[in-house]
């Protein structure tokens, strides 16, 4: 599953960032690594981007960001 | 008498205007006021592809 | 004794500039960076004669992909400063911690600042400050940068380390076969680089960072022999090595976190900022709160404030005048009184006039961006600047372009794809600036008795241009292919410091002020006197008919471009070139010249209580009090090029001639194209006669509704995206 699939209100954990170069760095460095809970806050008004909740901050994301983001569901809700 | 203060104050006033126009060409208005201003600094740090010029 | 400097990084948002402000105080200056023309602030640290702040940019980590970071880690690694101080977002103290780790490795003597530790206690958290300052090898300090908490302490902190040189160098820790590669590159380039950095170096050639392998040119054969290693410890961990190192960084600060930090679940069900948030990024209240707030702030700061002050102050400047030729009176000759009484007094004041409202706007503003609520709007606004070419991040830069739009253009280098960012600085000065409220707030007085609607309505247009902008440009192939990422970090809602809105409410008010007595004042003698001289029928010298003089011919011969836009008359087109030197030049320009050709006394004596009436006189005189050629040419002036200091910072931002010439010229065609479809189509709509005009504007509409609807012909065409330092 990848993160853009990912209902408000659930948790999943990161297993692989499908991607490269500097968007990926970009995502790393913002706490999105592999095996990090992932909370999905909520989706914008407008159905994109998403907010995330990561390493206790809110992190928003558009959705085809988070197409490369494999998940899998996990950790507590 | 008069028409001499007057002129001489308003040459007075045209200089130091001129001179802070011309100081402060091409600033935005905020750091032409105060030589720099937050909404600069907040971005005047950020240096994105200036390297260039 | 020479002078320690003292370097300050940190996250964006950590509260590094409240704390930069405070540690300097006044004494704070501009330079540039060395090597790149790009200021940079420093300033002396207060109660030291020989310590210099460093305010570095904030930035979440030391890769080579974005030019700021490339920017300090060279600042950091070329300038050697003595000491860092590290200001560490305390409410989001594991993030932080992720630059915190990359910085200690520089091997520089650095100080850790846990900020906004007042905030950190009422949610119940716990920072263990000692067991944080035993892993990191290095002085922790508790510091609340809002109360003033611990920054002389930390700033005194920094000094003492950067005196000892001590940099315990205890940095994050790596698996084992990580460290194993690290240890052999370290070997390899022990003689070629700075001792106390070594292992910076090393993890950034094992992460093969393009800027430092460049920089280190290393031999093939130790190439080769590092390499090897890199590759077997990504084949063991099935994964690239950047990854590598950014997961095993991420896991020691989570270790880390385990022995020195402890969640309460005191906000479990959510925090107060988690409860606003619901409500105004909610699905369907979102979008309406937003242009709600848009409203409330124009129709308090124009319509509100804009009743009652604009009437004092036409009596404050009623008085000034009267006053000042009271002192003149007998002793100066009636020309000079001219020039100071209508000239100076009357252009200056007609631009002073607006001062309470632009105070009251920038302090709603102000408020707005303190407190957090913009970082949401672009979270709310991105799905729509998307589909128009734009990205979420270029509401930032057109919010700040409501003071001033030079900041605002320069605050589009947060987008990091070049398209983008294109369209941000083509479009920023569309939303009406701090100067271009007084043209909004003059005709809204003098023509339509005060409307708040016609300031949101201005607000609207500029957002209107800007989408209408995205829409045809990106289908032209200079802006062709798919926007770039959004990731970005939506900071808690606090409440905003007074000090905080009050500094930059009054950076704005002061620099409109300050305008007013520089630029507005010399073009106010300078209009005076062209609008005053000309050649009679004695040859050159005093005109009593303002219509022969110099200005009248020199605006009369450019006339031509504007009569179809309905305000062809000299006294406008002056106004609106004058526009270019600066926007309140087009209130100035009206008051110098309402006061010459009336006599500055009558319009002023009908001002006072009746607020508006001051101002009747100027709608009537310039625009025949036709509310169609005034709100034509508030388009006109809304859209048209800038002034010459945002054609300046576009020039530089674009950094190319013909995206500059193309962008000017774009929204100067677009200014006059609008403004001729409203008031031709509204004079129709009136009803006046069907006429040519009117039939070439609803060509323009037929023809714009193509360029908007039409399928985007380079749709499939995926250009590159480049990031950062291009």
């Amino acid at each position: 599953m990848t993160l853009d699939k990912v209902k408000p209100g659930e948790t999943v954990k990161v297993v692989k960032i499908n991607n490269t170069g500097a968007i990926k760095r970009r995502i790393m460095d913002m706490g999105l690594t592999k095996g990090v809970e992932v909370y999905v806050r909520k989706v914008a008004p407008l159905g994109d981007p998403m907010e995330l909740t990561v390493r206790g901050y809110e992190l928003s994301v558009r959705k085809e960001d988070a197409a490369m983001i494999e998940v899998i569901q996990g950790g507590k809700n | 008498m008069g028409d001499i203060i007057v002129i001489a104050m308003l040459a007075v006033a045209t200089f130091f205007a001129a001179r802070s126009v011309i100081k402060n060409k091409g600033k935005c208005s905020g750091c032409s006021a105060k030589n720099s201003c937050s909404a600069c600094n907040n971005n005047k740090n950020s240096i994105e592809f200036i390297n260039k010029i | 004794m020479s002078d320690i400097k003292i370097a300050l990084a940190g996250n964006p948002n950590s509260g590094k500039t409240t704390l930069f402000n405070m540690l300097t105080g006044s004494k704070q200056y501009v330079g540039n960076w060395p090597g790149v023309t790009v200021e940079k602030k420093e300033g002396m640290l207060k109660g030291f004669d020989n310590v210099i702040i460093q305010d570095l940019p904030g930035i979440y980590s030391l890769s080579p992909y974005s030019l700021e970071e490339v920017i300090t880690r060279n600042y950091l690694i070329d300038e050697q400063p003595d000491a860092i101080l590290n200001i560490v977002d305390g409410t989001n103290i594991e993030r932080n911690l992720y630059l915190t780790t990359q910085l200690i490795e520089l091997g520089i003597p650095i100080v850790v600042a846990v900020n906004m530790m007042d905030i950190v206690r009422k949610t119940g958290d716990k920072i263990n400050v000692e067991n944080l300052s035993k892993a990191l090898g290095c002085p922790v300090v508790e510091t609340s940068a809002l109360k003033g908490d611990g920054a002389m302490e930390a700033a005194r902190r920094t000094v003492a380390v950067a005196n000892s040189g001590e940099n315990k160098n205890i940095p994050c820790h790596f698996e084992g076969s990580v460290e194993h590669a690290i240890a052999h590159i370290e070997e390899s380039i022990q003689s070629i680089v700075p001792k106390h950095s070594v292992r910076w170096y090393a993890i950034k050639i094992f992460e093969r960072d393009e800027k430092v392998l460049e920089k280190i040119k290393l031999s093939p054969e130790d190439n080769k022999h590092i390499e090897e290693h890199i590759v077997e410890c990504e084949r063991e961990m099935d994964d690239d090595a950047e990854s590598i190192i950014i997961g095993q960084r991420y896991a020691y600060i989570a270790k880390l976190m385990e022995k020195t930090v402890k969640k309460s679940n005191k906000y479990a069900d959510g925090t107060v900022s988690d409860k606003i948030d619901r409500v105004l990024t909610n699905r369907v209240l979102a979008l309406p709160i937003f242009f709600a707030v848009m409203y409330v702030v124009y129709k308090i700061s124009i319509g509100t404030v804009g009743d009652w002050s604009v009437g004092f102050m036409e009596g404050l400047f009623e008085n000034i005048g009267e006053f000042v030729s009271g002192l003149m009176e007998g002793n100066v000759s009636p020309v000079l009184q001219g020039l100071i009484v209508d000239g100076a007094i009357g252009g200056v004041g007609s631009v002073l006039t607006f001062v309470p409202q632009m105070i009251i706007l920038f302090l709603m503003l102000a408020f707005l961006e303190e407190c957090g609520y913009m970082a949401r709007v672009a979270f709310i606004m991105d799905r729509i600047f998307r589909r128009f070419g734009l990205s979420g991040k270029s509401f930032i830069p057109m919010l700040i372009g409501s003071g001033c739009s030079v900041p605002g253009i320069m605050a589009s280098r947060t987008i990091e794809n070049e398209r983008d960012r294109r369209m941000t600085i083509m479009t920023t000065s569309f939303i009406p600036c701090g100067a271009k409220m007084p043209i909004v707030g003059l005709i809204a007085s003098a023509v339509f008795g005060g409307s708040a609607l016609i300031a949101t309505s201005a607000y609207f247009l500029g957002v209107a241009a800007v989408i209408i902008s995205g829409v045809i440009l990106k289908k032209t192939k200079a802006f062709a292919g798919e926007p770039a990422e959004f990731v970005m970090e939506l900071p808690s809602y606090h409440w905003p410091t007074v000090s905080g809105v009050l500094r930059s409410t009054w950076e704005r008010g002061w620099s409109f002020i300050k305008r007013a007595g520089t630029i507005i004042l010399l073009s106010s003698i300078a209009i005076w006197f062209l609008s005053s001289f000309g050649f009679g029928e004695e040859g050159f010298g005093l005109v009593e008919d303002m219509n022969e003089s110099v200005l009248a011919k020199l605006g009369g011969s450019l006339k031509w471009i504007f009569t179809p836009l309905g305000f062809g008359n000299w006294e406008a087109v002056v106004a609106t070139v004058m526009g270019l030197v600066a926007k309140e030049e087009v209130v100035n320009v009206f008051g110098v010249l309402s006061a010459v050709g009336e006599g500055a006394m009558d319009i002023l004596e009908a001002g006072g209580a009746e607020a508006i009436e001051g101002l009747k006189p100027i709608g009537e005189q310039f625009f025949n009090g036709s509310g169609l050629s005034a709100y034509s040419f508030l388009i006109f002036n809304l859209f048209c090029a800038p002034c010459f200091a945002a054609i300046g910072a576009i020039r530089r931002e674009m950094n190319n001639a013909k995206w500059t010439v193309g962008a000017i010229v774009y929204m100067t065609v677009l200014a006059w194209v609008s403004s001729f479809v409203f008031y031709n189509l509204g004079l129709v709509i009136r009803g006046g006669a069907f006429g040519i005009n009117a039939i070439i504007a609803i060509v323009i509409v037929v023809i714009g509704a193509y360029l908007l609807f039409r399928p985007n012909p380079y749709k499939n065409e995926k250009i590159s995206i480049k990031y950062g330092d291009q």
